[in-house]
């Protein structure tokens, strides 16, 4: 049961018109990759060839010369690469953190001044960006005398509006509910947040594997409950340590289940396979994070976690 | 047509009303806060705020004052209102501005309306041709703008033997100076942006057809309704949101595009392609006018502010962010 009738067409059919929807798919590929694949096969033409009079859209020769120019042009070629990586690779990792935690925060709390706060960052994404440009030269060069570091480069840039926008929309799709329970079970938000490196789930059989979501590691930040390690609502306060039978850690696709050894799983890594189920007996664990698969599961995936959430497991978590 | 049972359970569910019959978490959830964590609330947005304080507001005050200047290395005098009233009787400017709605409306509406068809056209192919079809349309994105730009300069080469040219050509049409005559550079430039990437847009709208309940399927497919009933009354009312925010994203990167025009027509011929970005940066970078850009980029800004309004009045009147 989807958008396509998948129930009326025959076997045949259905291929038939998924060649069709693939021929035009790859058609407008062509159309939309002409332009890199031109910029692929001319670098690796002759230098001089890109630019002159008569274009060619089949490769003539190949050779890596305009590769060997670049790296010989300045004998900074190398460190114009590091550079980028250097900035690029900074200004990503603060992103997604400071920004997921942001959006997290506009989407799900209630604090004073969430609504203006929000609606004054917004109006940012209407700024040109030449507004700011002279202002934040000045500051970056007169006030902060960071010129020419690379905090000039990555401090404007740590967390962008337009990110904390998206981390809102997709941290909206997420049931409040599921932070509430956490919160009974006594997560306070930064756990609620944050990963956590003990969140080992095992499900009443000892064993939870998801073909559907194997070996997906997307939304690893997004999301992310943790159990009480040591504070469930029936032993509280006591550390405890889990009778831990099976990982549910997923491991890439050699599907290394059990090899893992303990609740020492890599701490970013592993949560992304924690996933809630109604026949877990630990409890408020793995909760966002299930959400963060919606997406990338399709269709069975939000059917999963919402019987999770209405049916027993919710109960579950809820019930001290 | 779609039988009353969906029609008016879909009614429902995009006006936000709580419907008895289908769980609808979009209603439960969304304007639900959890209550008590303010100061967590604090926490988690201090960078975010901290960072937009110093490298976005404070700059926009100072180019708030300096708009009210003109710009002098040694000291700067202030002018008053003088930099606003040239701009409005600058003639430039309002071509600018109108070149700028019009590759506006050219190329978003289109570029909408493509990343919502090859969404639509995915969404029923297995995981792996999904995986695929996403990479391939994201490639572009993921290239650099100039790229790019520079490549697409190659295809607009005005000469017989330019791609773009040659192409038009087996279909009978005479060559064009693209990007040299100024009844063809704006269309150019909208060319490049239909066919430029859609990969963000389409990888956004993937992701919220993927998020619509099979639940609502299921009712229209035991009321036989056809594909594009669904398409009509199902997928549409529920890609509201991703549509309006990709269309006010749109509309406003639209609005400040700059590098396309500045790297291939640098806003000629006869100032075909100036676009307001262009204009500003001209004034400030090239001129040194700090005082004029800053008025101009301002005035766009508040532009900007009301077309996205607008939008959000119009469109966004069951959309709740």
């Amino acid at each position: 049961m989807s958008l396509y009738n998948n129930h009326t067409g025959s076997r045949a059919g259905k291929r038939a018109r998924n060649t069709v929807i693939v021929v035009l798919l790859l058609l407008f590929a062509l159309a939309t990759l002409f332009p890199i694949y031109f910029m692929v096969i001319s670098s690796f033409g002759d230098p001089v060839e890109a630019g002159a009079v008569s274009y060619s859209i089949w490769p003539g020769k190949f050779t890596l010369e305009s590769y060997s120019f670049f790296f010989n042009y300045s004998e900074y070629s190398y460190r114009w690469i590091l550079n980028s990586t250097i900035v690029a690779g900074a200004v990503t990792i603060t992103n997604v953190f400071f920004a997921t935690m942001a959006g997290y925060a506009f989407s799900k709390l209630r604090f004073k001044g969430r609504g203006v706060l929000f609606s004054i960052l917004l109006a940012a994404m209407m700024i040109p960006y030449q507004v700011t440009q002279v202002p934040l030269y000045i500051l970056i060069v007169n006030t902060f005398h960071i010129e020419n570091t690379y905090s000039a480069l990555i401090l404007p840039g740590l967390v962008t509006v337009y990110n904390v926008f998206l981390a809102k929309q997709f941290m909206s799709s997420i049931p409040t509910e599921i932070m509430e329970s956490a919160k009974v079970e006594g997560c306070s938000q930064f756990q609620i947040f944050f990963p956590d490196h003990h969140a080992v789930v095992q499900d009443g059989h000892g064993r939870h594997r998801d073909p559907d979501v194997h070996g997906q590691l997307e939304y690893v930040l997004l999301a992310v409950p943790r159990h009480q390690h040591d504070g469930y609502a029936d032993d509280p306060g006591r550390p405890q340590e889990l009778p831990v039978r099976e990982h549910d850690v997923l491991l890439p696709d050699d599907g290394g289940r059990d090899d893992l050894g303990g609740a020492d799983v890599h701490p970013v890594l592993q949560p992304a396979e924690v996933f809630p189920r109604g026949r877990h007996r630990r409890r408020g664990q793995g909760l966002i994070w299930a959400w963060g698969k919606k997406e990338r599961a399709g269709r069975r995936r939000p059917g999963a976690v919402k019987g999770w959430l209405s049916g027993a497991g919710l109960r579950r978590v809820i019930r001290p | 047509m779609i039988t009353p049972h969906a029609a008016i359970l879909l009614h429902k569910r995009t006006r936000g009303e709580e419907s008895c019959t289908w769980p609808s978490r979009h209603n439960r959830s969304k304007k639900r806060k959890i209550k008590g964590d303010g100061a967590w609330g604090y926490a988690f947005i201090a960078v975010a705020l901290i960072v937009y304080a110093l490298f976005t507001a404070y700059p926009v005050f100072s180019a708030f004052l300096i708009s009210f200047q003109e710009y002098k290395p040694l000291g700067s005098t202030y002018i008053g209102f003088d930099n606003y009233t040239a701009t409005f009787k600058d003639d430039l400017f309002w071509k600018s501005i109108k070149n700028t709605l019009y590759y506006t409306i050219l190329t978003v509406p289109v570029a909408l309306l493509l990343s919502f068809l090859v969404a639509i056209m995915i969404l029923p192919l297995r995981k792996k041709l999904q995986t695929v079809f996403k990479a391939v349309y994201y490639l572009p994105v993921v290239a650099s703008g100039v790229a790019l730009s520079l490549v697409w300069l190659w295809i607009f080469d005005p000469m017989p033997g330019g791609i773009f040219n040659q192409f038009i050509g087996w279909f009978g049409a005479h060559n064009q100076n693209w990007l040299g005559s100024s009844a063809t550079a704006m269309l150019s430039l909208v060319i490049m942006a239909w066919l430029s990437s859609h990969g963000a847009s389409i990888i956004i709208y993937l992701a919220a057809l993927l998020g619509i309940d099979d639940s609502y399927y299921e009712a229209a497919d035991l009321d036989g309704a056809s594909f594009l009933q669904k398409l009509w009354h199902i997928v549409i009312p529920s890609l509201k949101p991703t549509t309006l925010f990709l269309l006010v994203t749109a509309v406003i990167g639209s609005f400040q595009v700059f590098q396309n025009a500045y790297l291939m027509t640098g806003g000629g011929p006869d100032h075909a392609t100036t676009m307001v970005g262009l204009l500003i940066f001209d004034n400030a970078f090239k001129y040194f006018e700090f005082g004029k850009a800053a008025a101009q980029s301002l005035i766009l800004a508040l532009i900007i502010a009301l077309v996205s309004l607008f939008q959000f009045k119009f469109l966004g009147k069951d959309v709740d962010y």
